[in-house]
């Protein structure tokens, strides 16, 4: 357990930043955003405004996650913290879990707030339609969504993590983490229409294939559409397979991230 | 000083917008393409939908609000339109507005386009498979028996709407009203008897029995009439002549308080009444 002071430090140092409640902020103002962006549509105003809103989340749950272990590993690195925990009885690996899972705490307590924030603001959003027929809002399905984007930001942080060991630029390590990010959304789109077109050669098809298992796939996380429609379920094995999923690869990406880290010269 | 060169900065800005080039508004019907719109937004489908949904309606209400510039869409850009209305369902097929869109005003637009009203229930009957309201079936019958006059599929949509939770009592009179109107007397007495005994309502129970009574004597009377014709090879003048020859006993009475009657053109009987209370309303 030689990581937990490291975790709770980095947990602590996370909550403290600026960056932190900013963010919280930002999702304040993006769903007054959202509410106006709905006032716009002829109909079901509220399902307009959960989706904007919702999209909303799944972004700044991705930036926090991306943000948040790069910018504590770089701050140790350039303020040479990091010597001092490591001329402790600190192992490296252990070092680099804890800052690991004090970015999840971090992202835990954001999530925890955000999901207050959205669903005050998404019922808000729908108390003040004027819908013939209403649209019910159900706060669990928000839950499981918030459930999802944890899940979500912890294989994002393990990404994150890995590119902080990697890259000596905190810049690029945050560009190429979004960008992962996005790659990895897309992929299931890109393999969905690649497969189905006669235009596409059987190379690309392959190549297409080879880079959708290689790469994460993050529209897993993606139930805002569950969120929205009660006609949709969301079976238990579904999400037992997205937690097996995050703990696989996640695990994976860390041991390689301790292995990097382990040759590294600080 | 910083203050005085603010406020001097006010007038420089004003005149340099004046200035700025302007991009005229544009309003053509832009057809979307599902595969490029999925690519560009992976994960904002639902998003997307509201979107291009919005801007449909933007462009239409143009048509609808401002009568003094109406914008007349070409049939080449109602095409587009449901080309586009394809896309948002696409995106989200569980996003009820287009279909209500599609289903409650293009109908009007397009109703001399047989095709493309078929089109348009090809849309709806893909919403029925994700959105259970009872407006779509509803849109699709409607669209059946009074733009494209086949009422016999008019009046199967109309059931399905008018067994779905929501949809109002009356829908439930007008089915049988269609199939009688479609000459289906028989199925119009037996779903008006199915709907009676399923009727827990006691302002649509007298309704429904008010109804079966006349689509029973409608139906004995169509019955009786079409012996007629097969003895005579002719139709009959009028409903005497059907009593006077002993096809039936006597002429009955309309509950709606209308005559029967003997169409001569169809060579069926039909009612003044309509099916509807005289003395409210007549069509």
């Amino acid at each position: 357990m030689s990581f937990w002071p490291v975790a709770k430090l980095t947990f602590k140092e996370s909550v403290k930043e600026r960056f932190f409640i900013g963010m919280l902020l930002v999702e304040v103002l993006l769903l007054f955003l959202s509410y106006y962006l709905s006032e716009l549509a002829a109909g079901d105003s509220v399902k307009v405004g959960m989706d904007f809103a919702l999209a909303f989340y799944f972004f700044l749950t991705a930036l926090f996650a991306v943000m948040v272990p790069v910018s504590t590993l770089f701050r140790d690195i350039s303020d040479k913290f990091v010597y001092l925990i490591l001329s402790k009885p600190i192992k490296r690996e252990s070092y680099l879990a804890g800052k690991y899972f004090g970015s999840l705490m971090a992202l835990a307590l954001f999530l925890f707030a955000s999901f207050f924030i959205v669903s005050v603001g998404v019922l808000g959003i729908s108390h003040f339609a004027r819908l013939y027929v209403p649209h019910v809002i159900v706060v669990e399905r928000i839950f499981l969504l918030t459930l999802s984007l944890f899940l979500m930001g912890a294989l994002l942080s393990a990404f994150s993590t890995f590119f902080s060991i990697l890259f000596t630029s905190q810049t690029l390590a945050t560009v190429v983490g979004f960008l992962l990010f996005l790659s990895g959304l897309e992929l299931a789109s890109v393999k969905e229409l690649a497969l189905s077109s006669d235009y596409v050669s059987p190379f690309n098809k392959l190549l297409i294939k080879v880079l959708y298992y290689f790469f994460p796939n993050f529209s897993l996380y993606d139930l805002k559409a569950y969120a929205v429609h009660l006609q949709l379920s969301v079976s238990s094995l579904y999400f037992a397979l997205i937690v097996l999923y995050t703990l696989l690869y996640s695990c994976a990406v860390l041991l390689i991230s301790t292995w990097l880290f382990n040759r590294r010269e600080l | 000083m910083a203050l005085f060169l603010i406020a001097l900065s006010y007038p420089v800005m004003e005149k340099a917008t004046s200035l700025k080039p302007k991009a005229e508004g544009n309003s053509e019907v832009y057809p979307y393409s599902y595969e490029r719109l999925i690519l560009t937004f992976p994960t904002l489908k639902p998003l997307i939908s509201d979107l291009l949904y919005m801007q449909t309606c933007y462009l239409t209400g143009n048509d609808v609000f401002n009568r003094w510039k109406e914008r007349k869409f070409s049939r080449k850009e109602w095409k587009t339109i449901l080309h586009n209305v394809k896309v948002m369902t696409r995106l989200d097929p569980y996003y009820f507005d287009p279909y209500y869109f599609v289903g409650s005003y293009v109908p009007w637009k397009v109703k001399d386009d047989r095709e493309f009203l078929e089109e348009i229930n090809n849309v709806l009957k893909s919403g029925m498979n994700y959105v259970e309201d009872w407006r779509l079936p509803f849109f699709i019958g409607f669209n059946y028996f009074y733009f494209m006059d086949d009422k016999v599929k008019g009046a199967r949509y109309l059931k399905k709407a008018a067994d779905m939770e929501g949809a109002p009592y009356y829908l439930k009179l007008l089915v049988p009203r269609l199939y009688a109107q479609s000459g289906k007397y028989q199925l119009a007495v037996i779903e008006t008897a199915q709907e009676l005994k399923r009727a827990k309502n006691e302002v649509l129970k007298k309704q429904l029995e008010k109804r079966l009574k006349a689509l029973i004597a409608l139906r004995d009377l169509n019955f009786a009439l079409e012996r007629y014709r097969k003895v005579y090879g002719r139709c009959p003048a009028s409903l005497r002549e059907l009593v006077e020859r002993g096809f039936i006993s006597e002429i009955p009475q309309d509950p709606y308080g209308g005559e029967f009657f003997v169409d001569k053109k169809s060579c069926t009987v039909w009612t003044t009444s309509n099916l509807r209370p005289v003395n409210t309303s007549s069509r």
